[in-house]
């Protein structure tokens, strides 16, 4: 798949130091993101489909990346910015 | 439309590096542009940026441009929101959510299209972002032949051009480049809460977003009918208003 949609970095070794920061960011901003669809589909019926389908997407997701599926990890440092391009 | 007194062309604008250097791009070939922006509804804000992009285009080239700024909520619910939760489960990736958005604004812009009398239609698509699903060579095919068959050419005319050539065209020109961190220049164009949600994976792990080309192309096809249905209502008395709703004539 990287070949037609992943994009240029897609499957490149990233840093263990980086996956730890970035499962932080990943986990508080998709809680964020609930917490405030779950306050605000009580005023807004409309948005309660898409509390429910940000709920399986983050569930899934959350399994793909915490068992590490299509990540390459053990590069040297963190690598963020860095000729990656 | 060859040979028109003043040839039109319409492009969707956000104000972005690709949108901006499209816009300055296709003032060689018509004398009047259209800049299309929409908002969704749905975790999608920043139109100031795009605003201010238009400002300092009619600063350049005064007379040229036209911004026209409209909602596709309406849309947006009926194209991709109204299934997503079964959507999700049948495609198993949350593409649909960047697609359909994508796909509300192409009908949007049919409209708009055929309203203004417009046969061209453009965006910003280039093939150094095809990671993202609607950039893709297979979307942008798929999105040509929506429009060609309401009578409109759609091309991509930045496409091939690459990311560094387009920023130092910008730069050179004094175009407001905002924050730049990492490989992205931060504040110029606005920002989507979901679709970043859907990209963090490849920014944050380097890991591939979780579409392929036959599910996108079968997702853009199931969706296709429904896009046509909006349309032809437009056409048939019921037509969209600037915020989005729905009102018959």
């Amino acid at each position: 798949m990287a070949g037609c949609c992943g994009g240029k970095n897609a499957g490149r070794p990233i840093s263990r130091r980086r996956y730890v920061l970035g499962l932080a960011f990943f986990a508080t901003y998709h809680v964020a993101v609930h917490a405030a669809l779950v306050a605000a589909g009580v005023l807004m019926p409309r948005l309660r489909p898409v509390k429910d389908f940000h709920r399986q997407y983050f569930a899934h997701l959350w399994h793909e990346t915490w068992r590490q599926e299509g990540l390459t990890i053990g590069g040297e440092g963190c690598s963020l910015g860095k000729g990656e391009g | 439309m060859a040979g028109d007194e003043r040839r039109a062309v319409a492009l969707m604008f956000s104000g972005g590096v690709d949108s901006t250097v499209a816009a300055a791009k296709l003032l060689s070939d018509f004398d009047r542009v259209h800049l299309l922006t929409y908002s969704n509804g749905y975790g999608h804000y920043g139109f100031g940026r795009t605003r201010r992009r238009f400002r300092e285009l009619e600063e350049r080239f005064p007379g040229r441009f036209v911004h026209f700024e409209a909602s596709i909520r309406t849309l947006f619910e009926r194209i991709c929101l109204g299934t997503i939760v079964e959507d999700y489960r049948r495609f198993g990736s949350a593409f649909m959510w960047c697609m359909g958005c994508k796909l509300a604004m192409h009908a949007r812009s049919v409209i708009y299209c055929r309203e203004q009398g417009i046969s061209h239609m453009a965006d910003g698509s280039a093939g150094d972002s095809a990671e993202m699903v609607e950039q893709m060579l297979l979307s942008v095919s798929m999105v040509h032949w929506l429009y060609a068959d309401y009578g409109i050419d759609y091309f991509v005319p930045v496409y091939a051009i690459g990311r560094d050539e387009k920023r130092r065209q910008l730069r050179e020109q004094g175009y407001f480049m905002g924050i730049p961190l990492l490989d992205r220049y931060l504040g110029i164009q606005p920002s989507c809460i979901p679709g970043e949600l859907y990209y963090l994976p490849y920014v944050l792990f380097n890991k591939a977003p979780g579409h392929d080309e036959e599910t996108v192309a079968r997702y853009i096809s199931e969706k296709r009918p429904l896009v046509d249905e909006i349309i032809r209502e437009a056409r048939g008395g019921v037509t969209v208003s600037k915020d989005g709703g729905e009102q018959r004539s």
